[in-house]
């Protein structure tokens, strides 16, 4: 497989593109040389077995981690010297491996400090349905769409994994980003609850958002994702449809066979 | 010519000692993760217990030394580690921060039951008698060990962080404190190590500074600050940058005391003891910038439930009533020591504010108190509503001056910055004739309430009541708006804050002034309470002691300000039915701080019992509650 995605489909504009991204962490290097393309309106899939240095991408694209090399661009707009909070706002929304949950307020008002944030940003610009609705209520209609309809008022320690990565995702969905990533949003979640996962990722692809989805779920990233790029040791070893990157002997050895075998 | 060499040698003797004081504090915060604000206590006490020895006692030189730095160091550094720092390893800078603050009042109050302020000590220098002139300028024999121990002490560090392998091990995590989040036996034992051979360097600095200032309690806790600056200039982790800072800080002070015109001394007396503060704010303001950084989160902290608007107002309406009945039921002094209680509880519904909800630390808030009892006092005795008002808004604009610059700095960073703003505002503020009047006493008056006699202590006691209910209501009603949600969210969360699109620099600043302009407000009332205020009422040590007490109680609800403010004002008062200490106030606090260093919330805010977990109803598979955050079990606590 060569390292250089082809643009999957002529059409769409591409929402976000990454370019020769290279990370050093000490002497590890953590990504190298990293290219990926979404388009608007796909899911695409970022695979690889632990350590591969997917997570350190997020933080690239989000602002969180500076590069040593390489751009980011959203919307066609370079964002590489941008600060995490102005990216966010030109439309870009994630999710955390590791729960980055506000752990004082309720789920629900978790969810409306992004509902309120997306308000703020979007006074003055062109009305939005959603803003004639209340944050309270607008709070609530994103905790009915992940399926947690009912546990506006619970705090978010005493939810189940499953449950509070919902409440990121509903959190990172409030700001109605026109990317959004998701980093290994099945984990913990029960078979019913990645049901309401895989629907929502169909839909949000549907309304025209550019999704690049983390995920260990080979099955959930078959179902959902248009195009795959597999990372290993912080480089691309393969990339294209679901079904060709996982025929690939490099991606088997890597990744898909160690994980299958490990299921 | 003659000259500039004479204050470049003296300076550098003060900058030897300020580079071992800070040395031992990176050797302690790089290995075990916590900044220790009680080193310079630590150095104090064993210059007293070293004078103890030696002078009061008699004992032969070398045998007190090494008592002191073999044997009482070590222990204390021990003891400190055993303690709670270990516990601390995990914990939040926040918390780590309260509970060495913490260990400092203690220390300092312990110290001064033993050595009673009242009478004067004399610790003279080694070799007392000897003196040599090196480049034309007669030195001590004290100074030239000064400088003779620095080397040593650098020499000393070198050998064991290059050369042996328990200290390559600690110059591993000096270097790279990533390496500090990882959990195991043999960090536990290189924090320790970090512990001992910190609070030995803090004790060296001590004996050696001693002579050369005096020995006096406060004075050498607070020359720590100089350390503090030294110490930041090497960023907390690079030894030669910190042995570089403590000499330039020291060559600073000198050349001012040489250069510095005549006309600023006369205008600003404090300037020059102010320096090493002006130092410290302006080394952290260069610093290089902080990347906020997703960490996730190893203990989930839950918030005390905050009260609804209506309960509030029945709360408040309720406190009101009990006001009235105390007023009629206390003695005089009673009523004076309640009434001050609500007036320290609006100084600390302003730390509520911004460490409660924002999650900073200000050491600094009875100073914006103090500014706002000036502002009131100076306009029209204090007795006009426009002077309160006008204390509120210089009060909050200055807090928003000392947060613009400082607000790129988080957690223990800005702890420091206000810490020196705080100093250098006694010094060159507070301490001015120009400020608080000559003397120090600067009258306040009460503003007048149509219908009531504000002049009676009982009416008093109701207004200050009230305006305690009144702030509290502001603050509730604060934290349940959007801005609230902000301040809380940015809080647990500085990254998914980012990610959603909201800049923490703004927010931060608004809750510094929002809380620098109530931290005024109940200055200014204070200061009508009193009659007439000076620089002690409104010291750094008053504004430590007043945080942790909320701390204790409760820093993030506004039952336990009102607490904190009540024991603040009440502890003094006891004092008198306790003879054998003299510093209730700071032995109480100090311990009740290590004592609830697991309660993240204080005792008013503690958990309620339903824990129970909620599970999304979607969940067909059950999932058990032992692996809620499994993934995050082996997380780590940041730095800096
Ligand atoms: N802040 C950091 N400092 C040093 N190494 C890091 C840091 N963050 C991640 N790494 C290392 O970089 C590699 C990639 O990590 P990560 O991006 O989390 O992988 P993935 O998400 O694919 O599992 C890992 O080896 C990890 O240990
Ligand atoms: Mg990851």
């Amino acid at each position: 497989m060569q390292a250089s995605p082809e643009a999957p489909g002529s059409g769409p504009e591409i929402a976000l593109e990454v370019e020769e991204i290279s990370v050093r962490f000490g002497g590890l290097q953590a990504l190298q040389d990293v290219s990926l393309e979404v388009p608007a309106g796909t899911v695409c899939g970022l695979v690889g077995p632990n350590g591969a240095g997917k997570t350190t991408l997020f933080d690239v694209i989000t602002g969180l981690l500076e590069p040593d090399r390489g751009r980011v661009r959203v919307g066609g707009v370079d964002v590489t010297s941008l600060p995490a909070h102005r990216r966010a706002k030109m439309g870009l929304s994630r999710t955390f491996q590791r729960l980055e949950l506000f752990w004082s307020l309720s789920a629900g008002d978790n969810v409306k400090v992004g509902v309120e944030a997306s308000r703020a940003r979007r006074r003055g610009g062109s009305a939005h349905p959603d803003d004639a609705a209340h944050p309270e209520s607008t709070a609530r209609m994103l905790m009915d769409r992940v399926g947690l309809g009912d546990l506006a008022e619970a705090a978010v320690d005493c939810l189940t994994t499953g449950s509070a990565r919902l409440v990121e995702l509903a959190r990172a969905l409030a700001v109605q980003p026109r990317i959004i990533l998701l980093d290994e949003p099945g984990s913990g979640l029960d078979s019913a609850e990645r049901a309401v996962l895989a629907d929502l990722l169909r839909d949000l692809a549907a309304s025209g958002t550019a999704v690049l989805l983390v995920e260990h779920d080979v099955d959930l990233v078959m179902r959902t994702c248009e195009h795959v790029t597999v990372l290993d040791f912080g480089k691309v070893i393969a990339s294209g449809t679901p079904h060709e990157v996982r025929s690939s002997p490099a991606v088997q050895a890597a990744y898909l066979g160690s994980s299958e075998a490990s299921r | 010519m003659n000259e500039l060499v004479a204050l470049t040698v003296v300076g550098v003797v003060y900058g030897a000692v300020y580079a071992i004081t800070a040395s031992g504090l990176v050797v302690t915060y790089a290995t075990s993760g916590v900044f220790n604000f009680a080193h310079g206590a630590v150095g104090m006490v064993a210059a007293f217990s070293y004078w103890e020895l030696s002078v009061n006692h008699g004992l032969p030189v070398p045998l007190a030394l090494a008592i002191v730095l073999l044997v009482e160091a070590p222990a204390l550094g021990l003891l400190v580690e055993l303690l709670f720092a270990r516990q601390l390893h995990a914990a939040s800078t926040e918390r780590s921060l309260m509970v060495t603050l913490g260990l400092l009042l203690v220390l300092v109050g312990a110290a001064s039951s033993i050595w009673s302020p009242e009478s004067a000590r004399i610790l003279p220098g080694f070799f007392p008698g000897y003196s040599a002139r090196v480049l034309g300028v007669n030195l001590t024999g004290q100074e030239i060990l000064v400088v003779g121990v620095a080397v040593a002490v650098a020499g000393a560090l070198w050998a064991l962080l290059e050369h042996t392998r328990h200290g390559v091990a600690m110059k591993a995590i000096v270097d790279d404190p990533e390496l500090l989040s990882m959990a195991g036996a043999s960090h536990a034992r290189i924090a320790r190590s970090g512990w001992v051979l910190g609070s030995v360097l803090a004790a060296i600095a001590g004996i050696l500074l001693a002579p050369l200032v005096t020995l006096d309690i406060t004075t050498l806790t607070l020359l720590v600050v100089n350390g503090y600056a030294a110490a930041v200039v090497g960023r907390l982790k690079n030894l030669p940058l910190t042995f570089m800072g403590g000499i330039a800080l020291g060559l600073l002070q000198s050349y001012a005391v040489g250069y510095m015109p005549q006309s600023w001394q006369s205008w600003l007396p404090g300037i020059r003891t102010a320096l090493p503060m002006l130092f410290l704010f302006a080394v952290l303001l260069v610093l290089p910038h902080d990347r906020i950084r997703a960490v996730g989160q190893a203990v989930a902290r839950r918030a005390p439930r905050v009260a609804g608007g209506r309960e509030s107002l029945g709360w408040s309406v309720g406190l009101a009533a009990v006001a009235i009945a105390a007023g009629g039921l206390l003695s005089g002094i009673g009523v004076v020591t309640v009434s001050q209680g609500f007036a320290y509880g609006i100084i600390a519904l302003s730390m509520v504010l911004l460490t409660g909800y924002a999650g900073q630390v200000s050491l600094a808030q009875l100073t914006f108190a103090g500014v706002g009892a000036f502002v009131a006092g100076r306009l029209s005795g204090g007795s006009t509503w426009l002077g309160i008002l006008a204390a509120v808004a210089i009060a909050g604009a200055l807090g928003v001056l000392v947060a613009l610059p400082a607000m790129r700095l988080k957690g223990l960073y800005l702890a420091l910055s206000t810490l020196a703003f705080a100093q250098a505002a006694t010094y060159v503020f507070f301490d001015s004739s120009h400020v608080f009047g000559t003397g120090g006493a600067l009258a306040v008056g009460r503003p007048g309430i149509p219908g009531i006699d504000v002049s009676s202590g009982r009416a008093e006691l109701v207004v200050l009541a009230v305006a305690f209910a009144l702030c509290a209501i502001g603050v509730l009603a604060l934290r349940r708006s959007t801005l609230g949600r902000r301040l809380v969210a940015m809080s647990d969360s500085p990254a998914a804050c980012a990610t959603l699109g909201l800049s923490q620099r703004p927010l931060g600043i608004a809750a510094f002034g929002m809380s620098a302009a109530l931290a005024g407000f109940g200055g200014a009332l204070y200061g009508g309470l009193q009659g007439q205020v000076g620089a002690n009422d409104f010291g750094l040590f008053g504004s430590m002691t007043l945080l942790l007490l909320a701390v204790i109680f409760g820093v993030r609800t506004v039952s336990g300000a009102l607490v904190a403010g009540m024991a603040f004002a009440a502890l003094p008062v006891l004092q008198s039915h306790v003879s054998w200490m003299t510093d209730l106030l700071g032995v109480v606090t100090g311990a009740g701080v290590v004592l609830v260093g697991r309660m993240p919330n204080g005792i008013f805010g503690m958990e309620r019992p339903d824990r129970r977990a909620v599970r999304s109803p979607a969940a067909a598979a059950r999932v058990p509650e032992a692996n809620r955050h499994a993934e995050l079990a082996g997380d780590h606590a940041s730095i800096s």
